[in-house]
């Protein structure tokens, strides 16, 4: 949701070594959890670079990693990937590497798909990229019972 | 596909190949419902969407795929909230009934409504390719603009339907072609302006295709069959035909089928027929005025009660004895001159067989009479029953009781039985079968026939004893490197019965066998019991067999017998002479079939008293190809018959094939039919032309007819069926009918209407 | 000449019991050769038997054409056709006696103006084609089972072991007692005596007279 960016976020890590300064960037590894609001992204490494004491970039690397958020319609969205790079101040994120982003009305695969979660602006596949898988479940079927008309895109 | 076309000589390459990279459309996925259900996968080189609710752009060779549905594209536009999209740039879309190709694609899934525009398109579940400007499609409804059908390969000359508009309902199974055009070619053949055809293969009522003609007697002769579909187990054509020479006719067929059995009835019905007020003569002379409501009746069904009774009813009737001549278009409808119709119970067990029935014959021919016409036999009772006893015994007894009924001769009852007792001693390589039976025969006879006769209750009762002995020697023999398994059996039949006056006894279904190899070993010369002939006579016999040792099929059977008189045989029916005492004809006959395709028969019976041929037959059929056949024949009966026919199919190439027929009889020094046809198929057209010359009507003058017939395979024929015609003209035109192959229409273990041989 | 006296009617070797289909249930070919057969000892199957040599009657057709007319256009001469399609499969499935056509015909004469009689004739014809049929579709079997035994006995006497690694049991005269019409072969449980009701299937000539 677009008020998480307001909620404290919670770092958690097996073994961190902060740095105070912006030269270098905060590198946590043995098991990351960070959680912010209903955004909670699950990772075996994660650099955080900073900019004056603010988070302003992380990116976490996995065996894969995991990222989950609740959207402004209070559908979750489900994501995996091996590298989540995740421009924090404009909230653009790049998944690469076996990317699968579900939602209840479908689900988005491929190698590199970018995620901009302000506007909901979707950019996957391009020139190196591999294929983009794209999933829309039916209208009335499918695992979402919600009563809003999901994405229910078919070709006729 | 199965839509009872031959789509054999179509190459197999489709005006819209199939799509390598797509799925193999599974039918069950095909309906609406199924579709909604199904998730829907896009797959593309690129995906963009600008926000939440703007439109996913995919681009760079896009596939998408929901149940049986596919579709590949260059670029897909697709609003996920509004469920608008649009598809561009070489767009190939399949699912379970069609491919297509085209250029633009658009449409709203939520409404369920596209639009594919300058499109090819291939049917999958039936055979038929075309184009069309433009595609709507909503929900269950679509129409073509701008589109053509056919069942053509571009490649090849053929026909093709254009129509500026076509609607289809696919849940109503039905389209309706708005100003359509058919063209043979490149020349425009028909102009529709609407009609309306079923896009599917279920059963429902609507026009079948008309079949048009033109000949000198009925002038334009136009029947449009209509089906009705009145419910799963039972359905109707009705056939309004109009005769611009003649006046109207109406036809129809009712069909029924249940459980037990099953029926056909079909008749036809003519107001008022201009043809005989033409030639008023013909009928006069014969009837004695004018038939102006003429019709025709044929009912055959039947009803199987458990696994031992069954019932079965063949009933014809035509409304005047020039009816059949009138109203036929081949020497076989021509050649029939009564109409027998016959029903009855029957049965049968494991050592016996019984019936109740009745039948009536109907004078079909105004160059009889009455009076020539065979007795009714209203009703009928016979049993056959035939049971071994004992080790060595077998008993049987057969058995008859009639009521003969004749419009114009006189009337009788006869009951008529045969106890036997036989012995059939045999072992491996012989058999003896002594056999007494006593015949016991009682009439009882209308007055008439009492003056006539002296008694009103004749009878005669007689023994009757024979001896049926056999050898079977066998030998392995090679033939061009076959081996066989020639057999030698040698046969003798001893028949003793004794004289009997039977001068006193009418004639009801009684007259002399056809001479013939059977002949050699009966107890009777004549086919019913009104004769029961004296005898004293031995039958020697033999035939050899050549069998194919490796899969049994038997190559050649030759056979010759004759019969010993040691005494006169007095019994006669009027106008016959006595059989003397000496030889009887020799009988030689010979079934000779080298490989499958060749098979000959062959029939002879020289008469050693007067020194001359009685019969000297043969027959000789060859199947060229899958489906072509030569038939050559002569047949020689004396004071009979001395006729030569030569048929054939011959198929010159895959398209063309030629048809004939010579049919001559020396004895009349005439021509009964000659038939010359050539036909030409392609894959989707096919083309017959037949000239035939027969005998149309008794006064003997042949009618000339000369039949084209256009067919537009996936579209119906016009003009007349030629292929019925020729299916009688020509044996084996027609596989089935030579039953070599097994039935196209082989009854799976569906107990089929016992095939009655009178039929 | 070679000649000598026919051997039993014979049945392939190891034929499982035998079961009869026909696709006309009311037709006498089935019942005349289910007799014929077991006189020569085949077993017929029960109900209960799983693995069943069929004799599979495929098709049964008649055919009652006219073959020649008078100058009239009548039609005089008619000629009765009898076809049967039929097949012996092992339980297996293996044919045994391939799929093949046998073909009957008869010619008679109804002459249009003394025409009684056509029907008694055609009935007496219909009787002996049904006969002549069981006994040709007899033959037929019996040849091809001639030729297995043969083969078998072939590759005793040949091979010694053959394929299976198990000697083939020649069959001894006595094992396959060929049946006397009169002796009784193994009564079968239906207790009727092994005895055809017709005589010995009379040889007549296969193929149109």
């Amino acid at each position: 949701r677009s008020s998480d960016r307001n909620k404290p976020m919670d770092i958690e890590a097996g073994y961190s070594d902060y740095s105070m300064d912006d030269s270098r960037p905060t590198v946590l590894t043995g098991g990351v959890t960070i959680t912010q609001g209903t955004l909670d992204i699950r990772a075996n490494r994660a650099d955080i670079t900073q900019r004056n004491g603010e988070a302003v970039r992380a990116v976490l690397t996995g065996g894969p990693v995991r990222l989950n958020q609740q959207l402004d319609d209070g559908k979750p969205m489900d994501a995996v990937a091996t590298k989540v790079d995740y421009d924090l101040r404009n909230e653009v994120v790049v998944f690469t590497g076996d990317v699968n982003i579900s939602q209840p009305s479908g689900s988005i695969s491929g190698q590199r798909i970018v995620y901009n979660m302000r506007t909901g602006q979707v950019q996957g596949g391009g020139e190196g990229a591999g294929r983009v898988k794209m999933r829309i479940m039916p209208r009335n079927g499918g695992a979402s019972a919600d009563p809003e008309p999901a994405s229910d895109g078919d070709e006729g | 596909q199965d839509d009872g076309e031959d789509w054999g000589l179509c190459r197999v390459t489709d005006v819209v190949p199939t799509f390598g990279d797509a799925p193999a459309p599974l039918d069950s996925a095909s309906t609406p419902e199924a579709r909604a259900q199904a998730p829907t996968d896009i797959e593309g080189g690129s995906l963009e969407r600008a926000s939440d609710d703007e439109n996913i752009i995919v681009q760079d060779n896009v596939r998408l795929s929901r149940g049986d549905q596919f579709l590949g594209t260059d670029r897909l536009l697709y609003n996920a909230d509004t469920g608008r999209y649009t598809a561009e740039g070489s767009i190939r879309y399949q699912d379970a009934g069609m491919r297509i190709v085209a250029e633009r694609a658009e449409g709203d899934q939520n409404a369920d409504t596209h639009r594919i525009e300058d499109l090819q398109y291939q049917l999958t579940e039936r055979r038929g390719n075309g184009g069309a400007d433009r595609i709507e499609l909503r929900g269950r409804y679509g129409s073509l603009i701008g589109s053509t059908y056919t069942t053509c390969d571009p490649r090849e000359p053929g026909w093709q339907l254009r129509a500026g508009r076509i609607d289809i309902d696919t849940e109503e199974g039905m389209g309706v072609a708005r100003n359509a055009t058919l063209r043979i070619g490149k020349v425009p053949v028909l102009y529709v302006p609407w009609f309306k055809f079923p896009v599917d293969d279920r059963r429902r009522t609507g026009l079948l295709y008309p079949s048009i003609s033109l000949s000198n007697r009925n002038g334009l002769d136009w029947k449009q069959p209509v089906y009705l579909n009145l419910a799963p187990n039972y359905d109707a054509t009705l056939t309004p035909r109009l005769m611009t020479d003649r006046g109207l006719q109406l036809g129809g067929e009712f069909r029924w089928l249940y459980e037990k059995g099953r029926g056909t009835f079909f008749g036809e019905w003519m107001a008022d027929d201009e043809l005989p007020g033409r030639e008023p003569d013909r009928y006069l002379r014969s009837m004695g005025e004018l038939p102006d409501e003429r019709g025709l009746f044929r009912l055959t069904s039947s009803h199987n009660f458990n696994r031992t009774w069954y019932a079965r009813a063949n009933l014809g009737w035509v409304s005047d004895p020039h009816y059949l001549e009138d109203f036929s278009n081949s020497l076989y409808a021509v050649s029939q001159y009564s109409i027998t119709s016959s029903a009855g119970l029957y049965g049968r067990g494991r050592y016996w067989d019984a019936g109740l029935m009745a039948d009536r014959q109907q004078l079909a021919d105004y160059t009889l009479t009455e009076r020539q016409l065979r007795y009714d036999r209203l009703p009928r009772a016979y049993l056959n029953w035939a049971q071994p006893v004992g080790r060595w015994f077998e008993l049987g007894v057969n058995g008859e009781a009639v009521r003969f009924q004749h419009s114009v001769r006189e009337e009788a009852n006869r009951f008529d039985i045969k106890p036997y007792i036989a012995m059939p001693l045999e072992g491996d390589s012989w058999f003896v079968t002594p056999k007494v039976a006593w015949r016991y025969t009682a009439y009882q006879l209308d007055d008439t026939l009492t003056a006539a006769l002296g008694d009103e209750s004749p009878t005669r009762s007689l023994p009757i004893s024979s001896v049926d002995a056999g050898m079977f020697f066998e030998r392995e023999t090679s033939l061009f490197g076959d081996r066989y398994l020639q057999t030698l059996e040698p046969r003798l039949y001893y028949l003793n019965v004794p004289y009997r006056d039977q001068g006193g006894i009418p004639r009801f279904d009684t007259q002399p066998m056809t001479f013939s190899w059977g002949q050699l070993f009966r107890d009777n010369r004549y086919t019913g019991p009104d004769r029961q002939i004296d005898a004293n006579q031995l039958t020697t016999a033999l035939t050899t067999r050549l069998i194919s040792e490796e899969d049994g099929r038997e190559r050649l059977a030759a056979s010759i017998g004759q019969i010993q008189y040691f005494e006169d045989s007095l019994v006669v029916v009027p106008g016959e002479t006595p059989v003397e005492k000496g030889k009887s004809a020799w009988v030689a006959d010979l079934g000779f079939s080298p490989t499958d395709r060749l098979t000959i028969n062959a029939a002879y019976q020289w008469d050693p008293k007067f020194r001359q041929e009685d019969l000297a037959s043969i027959r000789a059929r060859y199947l060229v190809g899958d489906y072509g056949v030569i038939n050559a024949g002569y047949r020689y009966r004396r004071d009979l018959v001395d006729q030569v026919d030569f048929a054939f199919l011959y198929p010159i190439n895959r398209n063309w094939s030629v048809v004939g027929r010579y049919y001559y009889s020396f004895e009349d020094k005439k021509l009964l039919e000659s038939i010359a046809g050539i036909q030409w198929e392609s894959c989707c057209l096919a083309a017959r032309l037949v000239a035939r010359r027969y005998i149309r009507d008794r006064d003997g003058d042949l009618d000339d007819s000369l039949r084209l017939e256009i067919e537009l395979k996936g579209l119906g024929s016009a003009g007349q069926k030629t292929e019925g015609v020729l299916r009688r003209a020509i044996l084996g035109y027609e596989r089935d009918d030579l039953y070599l192959v097994p039935p196209s229409s082989l009854p799976t273990g569906s107990d089929e209407l016992t095939p009655d041989p009178i039929l | 000449c070679g000649f000598q006296l026919r051997d039993a009617l014979v049945l392939p070797p190891d034929l499982a019991p035998v079961k009869i289909e026909s696709v006309d249930r009311y037709s006498p070919l089935a019942e005349s050769l289910s007799r014929s057969l077991t006189r020569a000892g085949a077993v017929p199957a029960t109900a209960a038997d799983q693995d069943v040599a069929v004799l599979d009657i495929q098709a049964e057709e008649w055919g009652d054409t006219p073959i020649s007319v008078d100058s009239f256009g009548r039609a005089q001469e008619f000629s009765l056709r009898y076809a049967v399609v039929f097949e012996l499969r092992q339980a297996d499935g293996t044919p045994l006696v391939p799929q093949q056509t046998i073909e009957l015909s008869r010619d008679y004469i109804s002459v249009p103006t003394r025409s009684e009689g056509t029907e008694g004739e055609r009935e007496i014809l219909v009787r002996e084609l049904q006969r002549e049929m069981a006994a040709s579709v007899l033959r037929r079997i019996d040849t091809v089972a001639k030729r297995a035994l043969e083969e078998r006995g072939m590759n005793a006497s040949g091979a010694g072991l053959d394929s299976e690694g198990v000697a083939p049991s020649v069959p001894a005269a006595d094992t396959m007692a060929p049946v006397r019409g009169d002796e009784a072969a193994v009564p079968e449980e239906a207790g009727e005596p092994a005895h055809a009701a017709e005589p010995e299937p009379t040889p007549e000539a296969d193929g149109a007279r």
